[in-house]
């Protein structure tokens, strides 16, 4: 796979982890420089090592005491309401729930690659996507899985 | 999740920051900056010895011995981080039934039969500490094992049992088992973030992320728990030479 098309989809996981264009940049770039100096000669599935790192990094953004909110729609505008109520719906879902639904259904993972990318057991992703669905009835409206 | 997956469709990266991007890979290193360095050491060296056998001589005065102190080798400060843990001895006994919003308590991983160990070389187990195992850990007397099949350039995991105290040490690149979003107490560290968890009255856990990207997990079963939890940690965050 491309450095681009790596890089955009590990930004977008972290725009869905931490709500912030910069800060996602930042764990993007970050991700990146682990790649090029720590990552092991023969991996596997090098997308699923980058997703991992990048998990790891916004997390610890998320502990910095620093960090500033800012919503999402505000920093990269929306196209319109239907958007922006969306977004506002799986934003007010914890980032690591959040994380979960976007690794589900927005990069089609399954419970069990998200289980290794986020280091959990798998029930935990299961018992995750199940709590985030019961809150986002209108936002899954139609999804399968 | 149509107008979700719409949105995000639409975000990437600037080509600048992709630019910036593919320009921080590694280079292969070139060789012309070292011999330039060695041919001014060269230089510099040349210059110093003609120097010395040009210069006049002078005799040096006649002076009474002097007697020089002995100037004491400074001693050598250690203090080990004080490592905070989250204490699920306490929830454990403070929940009820009807206490649902209570944190979930770590369940410790069920212990592993013991054919499913294996030996491990010193040097495997040295790896993560730059090749030696530090004596701070307290690991001379322990029998320290591998979890079979799971040791290998990439993945350390292995567990010791002492007189007084059991370890299970877990060591991967990239990864980590997440005490901290499971609420473990948080420490920083030399700039890291150690999450600790008590979970019975004499097994600590600790999880981290080196700076080099290794996530690391730490369970000491014993008395003197949390200071053999700080050990660990000073000897993979101290900055070499301390």
């Amino acid at each position: 796979m491309q450095l681009q098309e790596q890089a955009n989809r590990l930004y977008r996981t972290a725009l869905a982890y931490l709500g912030n264009p910069q800060e996602a940049e930042d764990a993007v770039q970050d991700t990146f420089l682990k790649f090029y100096e720590k990552a092991p000669k023969n991996l596997d599935n090098p997308a699923a090592w980058l997703t991992r790192v990048l998990v790891n990094q916004c997390r610890d953004r998320l502990r910095s005491p620093q960090r500033r909110e800012v919503p999402l729609w505000d920093a990269l505008p929306v196209s319109g309401p239907e958007e922006r109520e969306e977004l506002e719906e799986l934003f007010s879902l914890p980032p690591e729930d959040r994380t979960v639904i976007h690794l589900f259904y927005y990069e089609n993972y399954t419970t069990e690659e998200i289980a290794n990318i986020l280091n959990v057991r798998p029930g935990t992703v299961r018992s995750r996507l199940s709590r985030a669905r019961a809150r986002l009835r209108t936002l899954l409206k139609g999804e399968s899985g | 999740m149509k107008y979700y997956k719409q949105y995000m469709d639409r975000q990437a990266l600037s080509p600048e920051f992709l630019e910036k991007l593919q320009n921080r890979r590694p280079r292969p290193k070139s060789h012309w900056r070292q011999w330039a360095a060695l041919a001014a050491c060269c230089v510099l060296l040349a210059g110093v010895g003609a120097w010395t056998i040009s210069r006049p001589v002078k005799t040096p005065p006649v002076q009474m011995p002097q007697v020089v102190e002995p100037v004491p080798e400074k001693e050598k400060i250690f203090v080990l981080p004080q490592l905070a843990f989250r204490d699920n001895t306490v929830s454990k006994r403070d929940s009820t039934l009807d206490d649902v919003a209570a944190p979930a308590p770590l369940a410790p991983e069920p212990a592993l039969a013991p054919s499913q160990y294996e030996p491990v070389s010193q040097a495997q187990v040295a790896e993560p500490f730059g090749g030696e195992i530090p004596e701070i850990l307290g690991w001379g007397d322990c029998e320290i094992l591998s979890r079979a099949g799971e040791a290998d350039d990439s993945c350390l995991y292995v567990s010791g049992q002492a007189q007084d105290f059991s370890f299970d040490l877990a060591v991967q690149e990239g990864e980590i088992p997440d005490l901290a979003s499971e609420g473990g107490e948080i420490t920083q560290v030399c700039g890291v973030d150690v999450a600790g968890v008590k979970q019975a009255e004499d097994t600590y856990e600790i999880s981290f992320m080196t700076p080099e990207g290794s996530g690391v997990f730490y369970r000491v079963k014993g008395e003197d728990g949390p200071e053999r939890a700080s050990a660990l940690v000073w000897a993979l965050l101290a900055p070499k030479g301390d």
